[in-house]
């Protein structure tokens, strides 16, 4: 990267840190530090949750998605709007009338203690995992960079939230948010318009998404019911509804964005502008990501986009059996590129029969070059045995760095580093409030002052710091990580769901019962994970049913509560 | 027990900015609709 990347990226990030912890200054007190003192307008809160979920994840990870996967990804996020309503109809009213700081606090009132702790821990347990996988993706960026050791990058990223995040508490994050999400989404724009720039110029927009539909990347809606396909219409309807309802009404990294709101009024517009925009966005960043796949059937991508393990393989043993694979897949490349001429010269000709027997062609290079790139994740995989194989996450990057102009390009890394900060510091306070307030005020101090709990909150928020740089030295190995980021929080928050779901609606059901049926819950989505084949989305649709329907079951052999008191 | 939060009463004492809250929310489920319709056509065009 160039001096004048680095001085934008630098600048960019420099202003922004020294703006958010400035504008935080100010919070002394716990419900400051924690609640942003209930004064957020709507648009804040709403850029902000929009903000906390764009991390560096979605905007490394995303395009490469639907580069490897096509559009239909954006199916899981089709029952968001709809969880948003039904978070604002139920949720957001109770939450703000109990004045609760934790989602967990309305547990212990509505079952027992034990309840709420159990919840709370389940959630520490997956979101301190998250806030790994969080920091990991700019980590992986840096050190490919600037080819530095892992291990400091993270430590660095990781450092840096930390001193945001114990200086400036939620205040910091929430305004900083709305600068970064207006700098991310610039950056997008500017790939998006890059993309286009990339193209061969006898291609035309159509031509570009005809390439992308004759490759399978315009399949943004697939009908088909079958619970082992990850991305259907009805596995994002129905379990994107799940785990929208979760992560937007248990998860408390989400629900301290909406607490912040200065009524019930701010907070629901904060949802239901979220529930707007979040498909679209998502939409968009996928379709960067198949204009990526298109601009890379003309231009040749690497065989294998992790240029440090590519590195790695050049100068190791199996050095011959990568760049003859190498070859082959060059080869295949050319083939698959005159193909796709013929198909486009059918098209415009308006010759079906050719048009089809272009496509197959197609096909048959696309298959000699999935073989040479097999080949050559092996020479990879054996040069490296720890080495991811695969380089998803290395795709966009990879062509951020190759089409984009100087400038440009500090600019969109600046974005994704922002987008790990506001993302990561979002999830480490979480962390910090959960700990707290369901664990150090109700179980070990809880007569603390308020400057003693804000000075534990700073504790936290660095031991949760801490926590996810170590965990994100192990976050290697799990492919596209925008998926594995939501796997592992639908293998909690299933049981999350239908723990609060009991407490909302069904009043009979006491806190005994929900305890155990949390286990059950548990139980079954692990089993599903672990010996079946059933798509993730459908974990978060299991885990809920199971707890509700074994809870309703325990609660049959125990007193009811009202009994007991 | 009902100020404690163990029967949710669910209220709408926030008027909204424009409107009803049932127009917010009809709006956008209107617009997830759309959205989907329009993803199934573009997803017919280019198979």
């Amino acid at each position: 990267m160039s001096w004048i990347d680095w001085t934008v990226l630098l600048l960019t990030l420099g202003t922004l840190v020294s703006w958010g912890i400035w504008k935080g200054r100010g919070s002394r007190d716990v419900r400051g530090f924690l609640l942003a003192d209930r004064g957020m307008p709507w648009y804040a809160v709403a850029l902000s949750i929009m903000a906390t979920q764009a991390s560096a994840i979605t905007f490394t990870s995303t395009p490469g998605q639907a580069y490897a996967d096509g559009l239909r990804f954006v199916q899981y996020y089709f029952g968001l709007p709809i969880a948003m309503v039904i978070l604002c109809v139920t949720v957001v009213p109770l939450f703000h009338r109990l004045g609760v700081y934790t989602a967990y606090e309305f547990l212990e009132n509505r079952f027992d203690l034990k309840t709420r702790t159990l919840t709370s821990l389940m959630f520490l347990l997956q979101r301190g995992l998250g806030a790994g996988m969080t920091i990991y993706a700019p980590s992986l960026l840096l050190s490919v960079l600037m080819g530095w050791d892992i291990r400091w990058t993270s430590a660095g990223i990781g450092g840096a939230i930390i001193l945001i995040m114990a200086t400036g508490g939620v205040k910091a994050v929430n305004w900083a948010d709305v600068q970064l999400f207006a700098v991310i989404m610039f950056g997008m724009m500017v790939a998006f318009v890059a993309t286009f720039m990339a193209l061969p110029d006898d291609i035309t927009v159509s031509e570009a998404f005809s390439v992308a539909g004759v490759a399978g990347r315009m399949n943004a809606i697939d009908l088909t019911f079958d619970l082992e396909d990850r991305y259907t219409l009805w596995s994002g309807l129905i379990g994107g509804l799940f785990i929208a309802l979760a992560y937007f009404g248990t998860d408390q990294s989400q629900v301290q964005r909406y607490l912040t709101g200065a009524s019930v009024t701010q907070s629901r517009l904060g949802l239901l502008f979220n529930g707007m925009a979040k498909v679209p966005m998502q939409f968009f960043i996928l379709l960067i990501g198949v204009m990526v796949f298109v601009v890379y059937q003309f231009e040749r991508p690497p065989v294998f986009f992790n240029p440090v393990e590519v590195e790695r393989v050049r100068s190791g043993e199996f050095r011959e059996m990568f760049e003859s694979a190498e070859a082959s897949f060059a080869q295949a490349h050319e083939g698959q590129q005159r193909a796709y001429r013929e198909y486009l010269e059918a098209e415009r000709a308006g010759d079906a029969d050719a048009a089809v027997d272009a496509a197959i062609l197609i096909e048959q290079w696309k298959t000699a070059k999935s073989s040479a790139r097999e080949s050559a994740t092996a020479a990879i995989v054996r040069t490296n045995p720890k080495a991811d194989p695969s380089d998803t996450n290395y795709v966009f990057l990879t062509f951020v760095l190759n089409y984009l102009p100087v400038g440009l390009i500090g600019l969109l890394f600046a974005c994704v580093f922002a987008a790990s900060l506001t993302s990561s510091s979002g999830e480490l306070s979480a962390l910090a409030t959960a700990s707290i307030v369901d664990f150090y005020r109700r179980h070990w101090r809880p007569e603390a002052s308020d400057r003693e709990v804000l000075k534990a909150s700073r504790w936290f928020m660095a031991g949760w710091g801490l926590y996810a740089i170590f965990f994100s030295q192990y976050a290697v190995r799990l492919g596209s990580l925008i998926e594995a980021v939501n796997i592992i929080g639908s293998l909690f928050y299933g049981t999350l769901l239908g723990i609060f779901l009991l407490a909302f609606f069904v009043k009979w059901v006491g806190g005994t019962a929900v305890f155990w049926s949390a286990f059950v819950g548990e139980a079954a989505v692990f089993a599903c994970f672990f010996w079946t084949d059933i798509s993730w989305l459908w974990y978060n649709v299991i885990g809920c049913g199971a707890v509700v329907a074994s809870a309703v079951v325990i609660q049959v052999f125990l007193p009811r509560p009202n009994e007991v008191q | 027990m009902s100020d404690q939060g163990h029967t949710p009463q669910w209220r709408h004492d926030d008027p909204p900015v424009f409107g009803t809250w049932r127009r917010w929310y009809a709006v956008v489920v209107a617009e997830l609709i759309v959205i989907m319709i329009a993803a199934y056509l573009l997803t017919e065009a280019y198979r």
